[in-house]
């Protein structure tokens, strides 16, 4: 498999001064997936603003992970009801017209 | 520049201990967090809000200040060198009130010009806890609905540098696209945050935009109606003849297919336009065409 595309994990945790402990945290609860390359741990570069952002989560309000579990399930549940509205409200300026 | 009672932003009263406005200052950040809140402006500058009462009262010296000159902050360097006469001192650092010549996104121009340059993000004691990336900032571009109708490429002003962006065809109204590398710059050597750019699409036509689709109401006279017609119909990308079919009813709707909005990041793919034929009937009839009308429903 290539690596070019991916991120190393130890390199990144290393570079941010990210605990490797939470890239674990992560894996558990299925909020990221990795690939192994080798012997080595590879991320995807999209997953990078995911882990940036659950980081923030945990270190800035305390959250613990399954509480971040339940507010991606919270937030993604949020971000399918508001596209439903607006869908919804921009039909509803047809029948206003 | 006006006043900001911190005490209110926080909603603790005035004698709240140092545990108080901990406890305060989370409750809210809990609330208005931007990572739970993703494009929603008010929470954002909101949070920005909170974080800056809590910069000033959890910080005994600031806030000893703020509490000194409250709402008389405009006059606190007249004070501070009235103060400073009184004792007929020589020398000595005023402390504080040092105006700041560079801007912080995170401050108000209130706190900017009380305790000069910003102290830090989130977390206890005013200290960044995010190590490593930049702060993410947040902008909105105005388009038309015409402008949208193709690939469009814009240069964007940020201050301090200029970039060329290539809009695809079709955005949505609302919709975020991320920049990466172009929000504040990052902490201890991190990377830069990211700009993220929201798109407010004024629909100043007479479609109206449902995803990919419009919708457009068309009046076609009595006659047409009823004998059908060739009729030109206005698209945004230019006029077609429609034929109207002998017999048409009113709200009778008919698809143009391919003539919507492009579809985003689907080149050469397009939504389809609805028109709906509203029929109107003739007013100020003469009294040969209301005897015709007469005899015509005579026959029915």
């Amino acid at each position: 498999m290539d690596s070019e595309n991916y991120i190393q994990i130890e390199l990144y945790c290393k570079r941010t001064q990210t605990p490797v402990e939470f890239i674990d945290d992560l894996l558990e609860f299925e909020m990221i997936e990795v690939q192994q390359i080798e012997d080595k741990k590879y991320v995807e570069p999209q997953y990078i603003v995911e882990i940036e952002r659950i980081y923030r989560l945990r270190n800035e309000l305390g959250i613990n992970m399954e509480g971040i579990d339940t507010i991606n399930h919270m937030l993604e549940k949020v971000n399918r009801l508001e596209q439903e509205l607006k869908l919804l409200r921009d039909r509803l300026t047809i029948y206003e017209h | 520049m006006e006043f900001i009672d911190y005490y209110k932003i926080l909603e603790i009263d005035k004698k709240a201990s140092q545990a108080d406005i901990k406890k305060a200052y989370r409750k809210l950040a809990r609330k208005l967090h931007p990572d739970l809140n993703p494009n929603d402006k008010t929470a954002q500058e909101k949070f920005q809000r909170i974080n800056e009462a809590n910069e000033v009262l959890s910080d005994p010296e600031k806030r000893k200040k703020y509490d000194q000159y409250g709402k008389d902050w405009e006059h606190a360097d007249a004070y501070e060198e009235a103060k400073r006469n009184q004792r007929s001192s020589s020398s000595g650092n005023r402390g504080g009130y040092t105006r700041s010549s560079g801007t912080n996104e995170d401050f108000s121009d209130f706190f900017e010009s009380m305790f000069g340059g910003g102290g830090g993000g989130f977390g206890g004691g005013g200290r960044r806890t995010s190590q490593f990336k930049g702060q993410d900032l947040n902008a909105t571009l105005k388009l038309n609905l015409r402008d949208i109708l193709e690939d469009q490429k814009q240069t964007l002003d940020l201050g301090s540098k200029k970039i060329r962006i290539t809009i695809p065809a079709g955005v949505e109204d609302g919709q975020t696209i991320k920049i990466s590398g172009y929000g504040g710059d990052g902490v201890n050597g991190g990377p830069k945050g990211d700009l993220y750019l929201t798109f407010e699409i004024n629909n100043n036509t007479n479609f109206q935009r449902v995803g990919n689709d419009l919708y457009k109401n068309e009046p076609i006279s009595l006659y047409d109606a009823i004998l059908g017609s060739s009729i030109e119909v206005e698209t945004l990308t230019g006029k077609v003849k429609l034929k109207v079919k002998p017999e048409t009813q009113n709200d009778t709707k008919v698809k143009l297919k391919g003539k919507g909005m492009p579809v985003y990041k689907k080149k050469g793919v397009h939504g389809n336009l609805y028109i709906t034929y509203k029929v109107t009937t003739p007013t100020n009839l003469s009294d040969k065409e209301i005897q015709l009308f007469k005899q015509l429903s005579e026959l029915r």
